[in-house]
């Protein structure tokens, strides 16, 4: 069975490979460790620092630079068709010298292109921005348009930015110019409405709070009508919170229409036709409470699979999608419904060996 | 059945071994070897890249206890008893398998 895993982490080892991506005066300022990167706010508690604990970089680190490793791990451990790379760097999580967010942006495509997506035709590769400065954000997705295997955007969820606000139209329209996906990915600065809590374990639950309210405010917000060629991805989300954020929605929509006529579709339709939740990290659900939540929302076309290599809380192909749910729907979750939103014929290669 | 050496398998260590077609790890803890199976039982890691401590608890880390954690998600095992320390859920059996060794002349034996 082909198997495409929308969201695995590529990285690199420090910083400072991106200063030959860099232009002056920013490359001076990486190069001579004028930056220490982003601050992380908080301890990991897993036995391997935030990743497997068996994902180990030659040189002893935990960075996930080594394209081997990952074929070795991901690619062909688990005979994958495509793994759809959704970066481990998002300049959105700095406040502020906007020039430099948008340079480090570029220079972070330009390095995935050149040491990722280069060595691997099942790459497919996420546009990263820096969402601060729309303008420059929808002039970095023009750019990085052209490149055959850049098939989505990735954006940023950070704790003080909510993308259905009209100031970021312009990333909207330069995925909706290029026919790109556009994924939602949290950063260690996502935050629930009150903050990270006190305990890694509140932050980590409190995740998918964090995206949800990116999906009410882009349909409250009237993207998703502005847009309708526009497709949405959630990553890392999980996935049991979308039936009452539906029922939410059209409730909402059918007592307060008039605030918001230029919604044309109920919540829910749009959601369905349009929105899709990757399933890391399962939450230990029975099979069949996996039927009861996919019957809720009324569709099975909405979940794709995704390992979140190499995180800890990584989901295993084989185990983390009960083989008691059926065949059909098994093979929607873990390739179809991600091949129809990403447009691929699938897949040549694998259909010519079969 | 002979497992491995005795010196190789050591107090706060982990040692991937084989018994018969089972492959397992082995640990050693108050001079005592313990076997148990080396894929874990949720989603299947390898338990020996896991790591080994005491058990935490609100007044700190009773090291009498000793837990295999796994180097994926962080559940947590009591190699005594393979028990995980949090109920599993109850659709899915989250016990580590054990197995019986013992040491002579220097090696780590198991029933064959």
């Amino acid at each position: 069975m082909p198997l495409i895993d929308t969201d695995i982490h590529e990285g690199f080892g420090s910083l400072k490979d991106l200063v030959p991506y860099l232009p002056q005066p920013w490359s001076d300022w990486i190069a001579a460790g004028a930056w220490r990167g982003f601050a992380q706010p908080f301890c990991y508690t897993s036995p391997g620092n935030g990743n497997r604990a068996d994902v180990l970089a030659d040189d002893g680190s935990p960075s996930v630079s080594s394209y081997e490793m990952m074929r070795e791990q991901v690619l062909d451990r688990y005979d994958m068709t495509h793994g759809v790379l959704t970066g481990y760097f998002y300049p959105t999580m700095l406040k502020m010298q906007y020039d430099l967010g948008t340079a480090l942006a570029a220079a972070y495509n330009d390095y995935v292109i050149e040491h990722w997506l280069a060595k691997d035709p099942r790459f497919i590769g996420s546009i990263q921005i820096f969402a601060r400065d729309p303008a420059a954000a929808a002039r970095e997705i023009d750019r990085m348009a052209a490149h055959p295997q850049m098939r989505q955007v990735l954006v940023p969820v950070v704790d003080d930015i909510a993308y259905g606000d009209p100031v970021y139209r312009p990333i909207f329209e330069a995925a909706n110019r290029h026919d790109l996906r556009v994924a939602f990915h949290h950063t260690t600065h996502a935050s629930g409405p009150y903050g990270m809590g006190l305990t890694y374990m509140e932050r980590h639950t409190l995740i998918p709070v964090s995206l949800m309210p990116q999906v009410i405010g882009l349909i409250c917000n009237g993207v998703f009508d502005a847009f309708p060629r526009l497709r949405f991805l959630i990553l890392e989300g999980g996935f049991s919170w979308l039936p009452h954020t539906m029922w939410r929605l059209d409730r909402e929509y059918r007592q307060g229409r008039i605030e918001v006529p230029w919604i044309k579709k109920l919540p829910s339709q749009h959601i369905r036709e349009r929105l899709r939740l990757s399933t890391q990290p399962t939450e230990d659900i029975s099979p069949a409470q996996w039927g009861s939540v996919i019957d809720l929302m009324g569709t099975d076309e909405i979940l794709v699979f995704s390992t979140d290599y190499p995180h800890f809380d990584f989901d295993d192909p084989d185990q983390a999608i009960p083989r008691q749910l059926p065949d059909d729907l098994r093979e929607k979750i873990l390739w179809k419904n991600a091949a129809a939103f990403y447009g691929l014929d699938l897949p040549p290669a694998r259909m010519a060996a079969e | 059945m002979i497992i491995c050496t005795s010196d190789a398998v050591r107090e706060g260590a982990l040692t991937p071994a084989s018994i018969g077609r089972a492959a397992v790890v082995l640990t050693r803890h108050k001079g005592v070897v313990h076997a148990v199976a080396a894929r874990c039982p949720h989603q299947g890691a390898d338990l020996a890249a896991g790591c080994l401590t005491g058990f935490v608890d609100t007044d700190g880390v009773d090291a009498d206890r000793l837990i295999l954690r796994c180097p994926w998600h962080g559940f947590e095992f009591e190699v005594a008893s393979g028990d995980p320390t949090v109920a599993a859920p109850e659709h899915h059996r989250l016990r580590l398998r054990r197995y019986a060794v013992r040491e002579e002349n220097g090696h780590v034996l198991a029933d064959a």
